[in-house]
């Protein structure tokens, strides 16, 4: 009877970690957390492809590419959004051979959306825009550490939506 | 342009020519002179959209439009400016065998120092260059001519702090957008300035005895792209030639909304200390970040978000460290 009574709670304990694993897998509390603040932490990730502030991914990046001159070589890129209770939303995208994560705002239209990303405002260059530590980030309103940078990424490789972009002629 | 008739008219029926192109209608239509029905002139802009009764320009701008229809004497109409001085109208393309002209519409470039208002109007063309009859079935355009926005100039504080606001903020269109919200937004940044150069620049990086402003923004690693100003990263220059470029383009979508999002930041920027009001943070306003981002360091507490922006205090121990007290 002990035997059956330990192996009942065995058996609870055990669905409820897979469930809490899958939960947590599916609303994002592996969400990594040191990009962003401790006081507020994205609840989950969301599909971009599904907003439409976010629905011109690839001509966006095409600009991008296109603005840094760097439209004659293959691309690697990738998007991941979070999003918070409150509505916002922070979309970041890795450029794998410019080394940087660019902040990308999207638009209400694909003019904005574009712009947005090709003068994405904070483009965050690894060794240029990080830093070891919290402390030598001393009030920026922009530095991050190398760990942020690098847990975007890995994130974003395993969760976020992957682009190759073969050579193109530019119109610029 | 694309033709829109067969180039010889061949003998085919009515129907058959309405079947080949839907277009024909109206100009079978119009040449039946039993017809009185005419269409009217109608103005559109060559995405088709119509032009309404009223339009903004900006000074410089130049406008193509389509007039589709003709006047009452079947022949295309021709659209004057009441003022010349300020506007004209110029024909691009105009058969009087086909339904539709292009037209340009150009305001001058020079001069124009405040809002003005004036109208074209439709007139029957006559043949001869007095254009003394109106066509009363086209309505007047009103054109509202706006002047050229400028930025203040980047040698002075109110200059930088102008570049600084507009590329430190989101701007329309973009995700979560409110023009009250980053119009306080902007208000809160220059409460941080105000209050790291009271507390001392040495706190953040500025090195000691910088009591200039223009020098404090920019510090190392402060104020993205300011590091170099006047110069500013490429970057951030072209996303201000970007927002002046729609603000004096009176046809884009979105050019009241950034003429609106300037004059706030060049507003907010002239402000003086009294008129910016009290500061919201009862320990003082010290950094920003972008909402959801990381904190700009340890001594830095959470205020609030505003305007896509996580603004932040200092913890006592800080302030109380510094000998200053914040106050």
């Amino acid at each position: 009877m002990a035997f059956c009574l330990s192996f009942k709670k065995y058996s609870l304990l055990l669905s409820f970690l897979i469930f809490s694993l899958a939960f947590n897998t599916v609303f994002g509390s592996d969400i990594p957390s040191s990009p962003f603040s401790d006081e507020n932490q994205p609840t989950s990730r969301f599909d971009t492809s599904a907003n439409s502030y976010f629905s011109f991914p690839e001509p966006s990046i095409q600009a991008r590419i296109a603005r840094s001159g760097k439209n004659d070589q293959i691309n690697h890129f990738c998007i991941v959004g979070y999003q918070w209770g409150n509505g916002n939303m922070q979309v970041w995208v890795h450029w794998q051979e410019q080394k940087e994560i660019i902040l990308w705002q999207g638009g209400d239209d694909e003019e904005t959306q574009i712009a947005s990303m090709a003068l994405a405002r904070k483009e965050l260059v690894l060794g240029r825009d990080t830093v070891k530590s919290e402390e030598e980030i001393n009030g920026s309103s922009y530095l991050i550490t190398e760990s942020a940078w690098h847990d975007i990424v890995n994130d974003c490789a395993k969760n976020g939506r992957q682009f190759t972009i073969d050579p193109f002629v530019s119109n610029n | 342009m694309a033709e829109r008739f067969p180039s010889r008219m061949t003998s085919m029926s009515t129907v058959q020519l309405l079947f080949r192109d839907p277009h024909v209608l109206r100009h079978v239509f119009w040449l039946n002179p039993g017809n009185k029905d005419r269409p009217m002139a109608k103005l559109y802009r060559n995405n088709r959209a119509p032009l309404g009764n009223k339009i903004t320009l900006v000074a410089g701008n130049s406008l193509p439009i389509k007039v589709e229809g003709l006047g009452s004497n079947r022949r295309h109409i021709v659209l004057k400016s009441r003022n010349p001085q300020l506007l004209t109208v110029s024909a691009v393309q105009v058969n009087d065998r086909m339904l539709e002209q292009s037209l340009r519409i150009e305001v001058r470039r020079d001069g124009v120092v405040t809002s003005q208002r004036t109208f074209l109007d439709a007139f029957l063309n006559d043949g001869t260059p007095a254009l003394s009859k109106k066509d009363q079935t086209t309505a007047p355009l009103e054109v509202e001519v706006l002047p050229e926005i400028r930025l203040p100039a980047d040698s002075t504080e109110v200059g930088m702090l102008t570049r600084m606001l507009l590329v430190e903020n989101i701007t329309p269109g973009l995700p979560g957008y409110s023009s009250s919200e980053v119009e306080e937004c902007m208000k809160w940044m220059r409460f941080v300035f105000i209050n790291r150069m009271q507390l001392g620049s040495e706190f953040f990086g500025a090195g000691k005895n910088i009591n200039n402003l223009v020098e404090f923004v920019k510090a190392p690693n402060q104020v993205e792209g300011f590091a170099n100003y006047p110069k500013l990263s490429t970057v951030l220059g072209d996303n201000l030639a970007r927002y002046i470029e729609i603000a004096n383009d009176g046809t884009h979508a979105k050019n009241k909304a950034f003429r609106d999002y300037i004059a706030l930041a060049v507003a907010t920027a002239r402000l003086s200390e009294s008129e910016l009001g009290k500061d919201p943070c009862i320990t003082k306003l010290y950094a920003w970040r972008t909402t959801g981002a990381a904190s700009p360091g340890k001594n830095f507490v959470l205020f609030a978000s505003k305007g896509g922006q996580d603004f932040y205090t200092l913890t006592d121990s800080f302030i109380k460290d510094s000998g200053k007290g914040g106050k």
